[in-house]
């Protein structure tokens, strides 16, 4: 059997001509963007300048006007989300999405039952033991019985983290705004877990962030965008030195 | 001499979450005070601490002489404070005319003072003056903009509040919106500006703010910030 492309090259993701337009807008405009395994990647960019785009596209939750994603070197760009899901992409929200009326645990534990459908059934307290430690890891088991819309802003991040990491296996997780107007002790604890399940379990992570200084502590690399494209790529101290990049948050 | 005073001022939507952090700023009468920061940094709560819609938990917020941290929107409007959202804040159903007499409600029982107000707007903006039969639904995007403006002008603001004035315009149009708020100045209303377009904001302010998470990170002059924008947006970068 010979090896899918992508996977080839090592790549655990890869994005070739990338393209999103609404109406006049192009969202995202042939976008080039490639991910090792085992890498905490961050997403930044100007407002407006495609990350969240980018994000909707690697999750199936928007289809690529032209252009190819590849997951350990197989095309994803045409699989709905859940199917994207179950080869191992995870996210989350700026704004969470949870099943309010469901209890914390039953959110966390949705990712396993939606394997089952797909025939990847795994014993019950295997699925019970994992979310628990999740949980516990996001400090939220003790809130594994209250239905999820009673949480705050903060502890719904958490959940969405938790929920991501049930899906099995997991090799990429996208995250979308993971910082934005947490308590500063729930930032500590998604920085924890994204350094923890990065190093134990290899996760592989792409950050979209505005917080320079959290996404700093976390990426040893950054990817920059502007107006759709990629525009620079490297250490933040690369990045902040690079003209183009600078002149991108000048605005103009 | 100082219109606008803020002294430890904090700040922030759900217990726990502090979103201004202690944060001073001054904004002197007949200036334009710009404020810039990166997303999160608190510029839009900054003014919807200001004109009342949010308490600070803690500091002072001084008008014209006069402790204004604990009124509501509607009261600080009759000191002469004029709020301009993001985005086309207007009535859609209503129409132009309509819009600008909602912006001069608080003086409704007053109505020659309220026909002058109305006049002057349209003396300022011609273009509202055409449509001023036409459902708000009809305008353009700056059109809608100018007309958000204008209904604060009406009630004769000696402080308009300005938040990103020129997202989700096109260039050409955003330049009329900087244009009108230069008019604005020179009228004698002292502008505290909040944008996202840094260039713009060096460009119209006369003394500017950088707020990151809350705080000052760095104020000056014009000049000052002009002389240093990509030194500026370089530390941003490194969240230094």
């Amino acid at each position: 059997m010979t090896s899918a492309p992508g996977a080839a090259d090592g790549w655990l993701l890869e994005t070739r001509g990338l393209t999103k337009q609404f109406g006049g807008l192009v969202a995202v405009d042939g976008l080039p963007l490639t991910l090792r395994a085992g890498e905490v990647r961050g997403l930044i960019g100007p407002n407006g300048s495609g990350k969240t785009t980018t994000v909707n596209l690697l999750s199936g939750l928007y289809r690529a006007d032209a252009g190819e994603i590849r997951l350990r070197g197989e095309r994803i760009d045409r699989l709905p989300p859940h199917l994207i899901t179950a080869r191992g992409v995870a996210r989350t929200f700026q704004i969470p999405k949870l099943f309010g009326n469901m209890t914390v645990l039953e959110n966390a534990m949705v990712p396993a039952l939606a394997a089952i459908d797909l025939g990847r059934s795994r014993p019950r307290a295997d699925i019970l033991d994992r979310a628990r430690r999740l949980l516990a890891l996001l400090t939220l088991d003790e809130k594994r019985h209250d239905v999820a819309k009673e949480l705050s802003g903060g502890q719904s991040m958490l959940l969405q983290i938790a929920r991501g990491l049930m899906v099995s296996p997991i090799h990429l997780f996208l995250m979308d705004e993971p910082f934005a107007g947490v308590h500063p002790t729930i930032k500590d604890t998604i920085m924890e877990t994204i350094l923890q399940t990065n190093r134990e379990e290899g996760v592989t992570f792409l950050i979209v962030s505005h917080e320079m200084a959290t996404l700093r502590r976390l990426c040893p690399s950054v990817s920059v965008m502007h107006e759709g494209q990629l525009i620079a790529e490297g250490s933040f101290e690369e990045i902040a030195n690079h003209a183009v990049v600078v002149e991108a948050y000048l605005g103009r | 001499m100082a219109l606008l005073e803020l002294e430890g001022v904090v700040a922030g939507y759900v217990e726990g979450i502090d979103i201004l952090n202690d944060l001073r700023m001054t904004v002197a009468g007949g200036s334009v005070t710009g404020v810039i920061g990166p997303n999160g940094a608190g510029k839009s709560t900054l003014l919807k601490t200001i004109f009342g819609f949010l308490h600070s938990r803690q500091g002072r917020i001084v008008f014209d002489g006069r402790e204004v941290q604990s009124l509501a929107p509607h009261a600080l409007k009759r000191l002469g404070i004029g709020y301009v959202p993001q985005g086309a804040n207007v009535f859609p159903q209503l129409t132009v005319h309509e819009n600008l007499q909602i912006g001069s409600w608080v003086y409704r029982h007053d109505r020659a003072r309220v026909a002058s107000m109305l006049e002057r707007a349209y003396v300022a903006f011609p273009r509202l003056r055409e449509k001023r039969r036409l459902r708000a639904t009809g305008l353009s995007g700056g059109e809608a903009k100018m007309l958000s403006v204008a209904k604060e002008l009406v009630t004769d603001p000696t402080l308009l509040l300005v938040d990103e004035p020129s997202a989700g315009l096109a260039p050409r149009i955003a330049a009329q919106v900087y244009e009108r708020l230069l008019e604005v100045r020179s009228a004698g209303v002292t502008i505290l500006l909040v944008d996202q377009n840094v260039t713009k904001a060096v460009e119209i302010s006369d003394y500017l703010y950088m707020l990151e998470i809350g705080r000052v990170r760095r104020e000056g002059p014009r000049q000052a910030f002009a002389d240093q924008l990509r030194e500026i947006i370089r530390d941003s970068l490194l969240g230094a």
